[in-house]
């Protein structure tokens, strides 16, 4: 059922006598501005950083598989470290602001790229999709083991991740929300598993990096690709966030705390195409 | 008239008139006023709650006087004392000599009978304040210790601060009504939306002073607050995007107030004066450094004025309020002490019907897009003519003509006095007007239509009607 057509409201025209009192002439003199503004020229993906080795790369995994994907697709970027995931639409780093001022994040990267033409997938659809199946692998299985340990991992948590995170805000207000970052994760892990075991976590993040190390081989990128993809961004950024991570070398510690800070780095470690990979990667894209 | 004369005779005098008593008390009074005296004993019925302690250092400067004159001043001044305290209801005062059989000839016992006022005190209300409405509830506990403190715990809900709860202790200093100290704690989430795309969340905890010296009101306090910046609209400004996060700081601040007007809302003659420092980074605390001062002055002047009012029947009604001159001046200045740029929530803004009508609030200043930045240093200033409408003169409404005036820029510590004079006179945002006030009893109502004569490019500003509510006027 169309609704009936109501009659346009009626337009009323002031009196040309009365027309004055719209003042349109005022404001009589327009200054120039107090203030501009900086506009940003280029696309800019604010991050957090700077990283643990190079002051180019991320600290944070889902900062550098975009900062290093956006470098695949061939995007003139600059990075910025801010540092403050409130700044972002979504609450969550990265984003990329594109000029004038246009917010980006997410998905939304993915459609500005393609929408650009700009996007790298795989030619065949098949693999293209098996590449998404590995993609959810990594961020599930070796996700959770990066998390536990960068924030439960007691001395890697304390020493290392509460600082690069929460070191910009003055003290004490960087330890609470340390901790509050950690209660988030726990929470977060605890989506996927009832209780959270040490071993449980890591032997997953073992099996993944298995079948990455199988999958990889001796190519240079993922499926025998001649470009690098999003699945090689974000295979990238967790091989080298994990692999970056400082040992700690403070003799006090307990021993069995250092062996447990440094699991998943040994784990990656055990596969050597994957590191070599890594350390190609690095120096291809980031230097 | 042989009747009227026998009954006078025969009853009592008749009892005196008011009046006649009043004489007799004064004369009396002026008559022992230089004859010597002092007080004996002092006692304070009707307490329950109140400490003996206390009420020695309340009534301490009784005992001073040796005239009766004395006597009776101090017994007045410290019957004002105890009831400006705020905990007694009422405060009787009995002067009488002493009945103590070995007490001086000339001593005289001070009884002051006292009501202390209910203990708990619940509120609720709603409030209007400068461009902002609220809610509120509060619970009050008066005099919990026995020494006039006072336990405010509110809550309230507004326009600008969606929610605001507050928590104070404080006491009297010295027992003294004039000067208080207090301990505070509060959460506020204040909603910028409008103006700037962003809501701030600030907790913190203080402590403060309050007292009078011999220039006028003095405030000085201590606040250790934790802001927030988030919830950045989606299509917020990068430069607001910017000031997102987490600031600590840890601030002294004092300020001065004299107040010599007639009327708060609407003065009629006097002035009025108020400085504001503060200091932020004390003690090594925090990220946010600076040194701000602020200061505010405004005078008024009445032309005319003065002859009585009378309605038909030749009745007093009011007092013809004249023509009004009132003049306003505002600056301020932001230092930052370290590299950073100041943090929105510390700059200064301006514009609205409140301070430079003819532009939105907010409306003056750096802005990125449509939100206001703020700014570290600005001037405003407000002449108006107010005058009585015809017809109405003995209402509380007004009509006014106005010039505003007044710029705020962005400035960095070090800038050289000229670079800054020049930035300062470079862009002022200047409206006329005029309009109708109406004093309501608690704040000023106005409704004006402006003109905005020359902006700033990005001012927000308002051609035609603006309506303003609120205290502090320019």
């Amino acid at each position: 059922m169309s609704r009936p057509q109501l009659p346009a409201l009626p337009t009323i025209e002031l009196p040309a006598f009365l027309e004055p009192l719209k003042l349109k002439k005022f404001p009589l003199r327009t200054f120039p501005a107090t203030y501009e503004p900086p506009r940003p020229t280029k696309p800019t993906l604010q991050v957090f950083g700077p990283g643990w080795e190079g002051k180019q790369a991320s600290f944070d995994v889902d900062c550098l598989s975009m900062q290093v994907y956006l470098k695949f697709c061939g995007v003139d970027f600059d990075v910025v470290h801010s540092n403050e995931p409130y700044s972002s639409p979504k609450v969550k780093l990265p984003y990329l602001v594109v000029p004038p001022d246009h917010c980006l994040y997410g998905e939304q990267i993915h459609h500005w790229l393609q929408k650009n033409e700009k996007n790298k997938r795989l030619e065949k659809e098949a693999e293209d999709i098996e590449s998404k199946a590995f993609v959810t692998m990594i961020e599930k299985k070796l996700g959770a083991a990066l998390l536990f340990t960068l924030w439960l991992e007691p001395l890697n948590a304390s020493e290392l991740t509460s600082t690069k995170y929460f070191g910009h805000v003055s003290s004490p207000i960087d330890k609470l929300l340390a901790y509050r970052k950690k209660e988030e994760v726990v929470q977060s892990l605890l989506i996927d598993r009832d209780v959270l075991i040490r071993e449980e976590i890591y032997q997953s993040a073992a099996d993944a990096l298995s079948a990455l190390s199988v999958k990889l081989g001796a190519n240079d990128y993922f499926f025998g690709s001649d470009y690098p993809t999003y699945l090689d961004a974000v295979a990238f950024a967790y091989f080298h966030v994990i692999l970056a991570i400082p040992q700690i070398t403070d003799s006090n510690a307990d021993k069995e705390a250092k062996r447990h800070a440094t699991e998943l780095r040994n784990l990656v470690l055990n596969h050597s195409n994957l590191v070599k990979y890594t350390k190609k990667m690095y120096s291809t894209w980031l230097k | 008239m042989e009747d009227d004369k026998e009954r006078a005779s025969a009853s009592a005098p008749p009892p005196p008139s008011y009046e006649e008593a009043a004489f007799r008390m004064f004369g009396l009074l002026n008559a022992t006023a230089s004859q010597p005296g002092h007080v004996h004993s002092l006692r304070v019925l009707g307490t329950e709650r109140t400490r003996d302690s206390f009420l020695k250092l309340a009534t301490s400067n009784t005992f001073t006087g040796m005239t009766i004159a004395d006597i009776i001043n101090d017994v007045q001044h410290t019957a004002d004392r105890l009831q400006r305290l705020d905990i007694f209801d009422s405060v009787n005062v009995i002067l009488d000599t002493s009945r103590d059989p070995f007490a001086a000839k000339d001593a005289f016992d001070v009884i002051f009978s006292v009501k202390e006022k209910s203990r708990f005190f619940l509120k609720t209300g709603t409030e209007i304040g400068n461009g902002e409405g609220n809610m509120n509830g509060s619970v009050v506990i008066r005099n919990v210790f026995g020494g006039a403190e006072m336990l405010e715990t509110s809550a309230s809900f507004g326009t600008r601060n969606s929610s605001a709860f507050q928590f104070s202790l404080s006491r009297p200093v010295n027992a003294s009504p004039d000067a208080r100290i207090d301990v505070n704690a509060h959460s506020v989430v204040r909603n910028n939306m409008m103006f700037s795309s962003h809501e701030e969340l600030v907790r913190g905890i203080g402590a403060r002073f309050k007292g009078l010296s011999n220039w006028g009101f003095h405030e000085i306090s201590y606040d250790l607050s934790w802001r927030t910046i988030d919830r950045i609209a989606e299509n917020g400004s990068l430069s607001i995007r910017n000031q997102a996060g987490h600031s600590l700081k840890s601030s002294i601040s004092h300020s001065f107030v004299r107040d010599r007007r007639d009327d708060m809302l609407l003065p009629t003659k006097g002035y009025y004066l108020r400085f504001t420092q503060e200091l932020a980074g004390v003690g090594k605390i925090g990220d946010t450094k600076y040194l701000k001062h602020e200061v505010e002055a405004s005078i008024a002047r009445q032309h005319g004025g003065g002859e009585i009012l009378r309605d038909e029947n030749g009745l007093a009604k009011a007092i013809a309020p004249g023509i009004v001159l009132s003049l306003n001046v505002r600056g301020g200045l932001l230092a930052t002490l370290n590299d950073k740029e100041a943090n929105i929530s510390d700059k200064f803004m301006l514009g609205g019907p409140l301070s430079i009508r003819g532009f939105r609030t907010c409306g003056v200043g750096p802005r990125d897009k449509k939100d206001s930045l703020g700014g570290d240093a600005y001037w405003a200033t407000g002449v108006s003519l107010i005058t009585p409408l015809p017809k109405l003169a003995d209402k509380p409404l007004r009509g006014h003509a106005f010039v505003n005036a007044g710029s705020l820029i962005p400035w960095k510590t070090g800038t050289s006095t000229s670079d800054t004079i020049k930035a300062l006179t470079a862009s002022p945002s200047v409206a006329v007007g005029f309009g109708i006030i109406y004093r309501h009893s608690v704040a000023r109502l106005e409704l004006n239509f402006c003109i905005p004569l020359t902006v700033a490019r990005g001012d927000m500003f308002k051609r035609g009607f603006q309506l303003g509510l609120g205290l502090n006027f320019m």
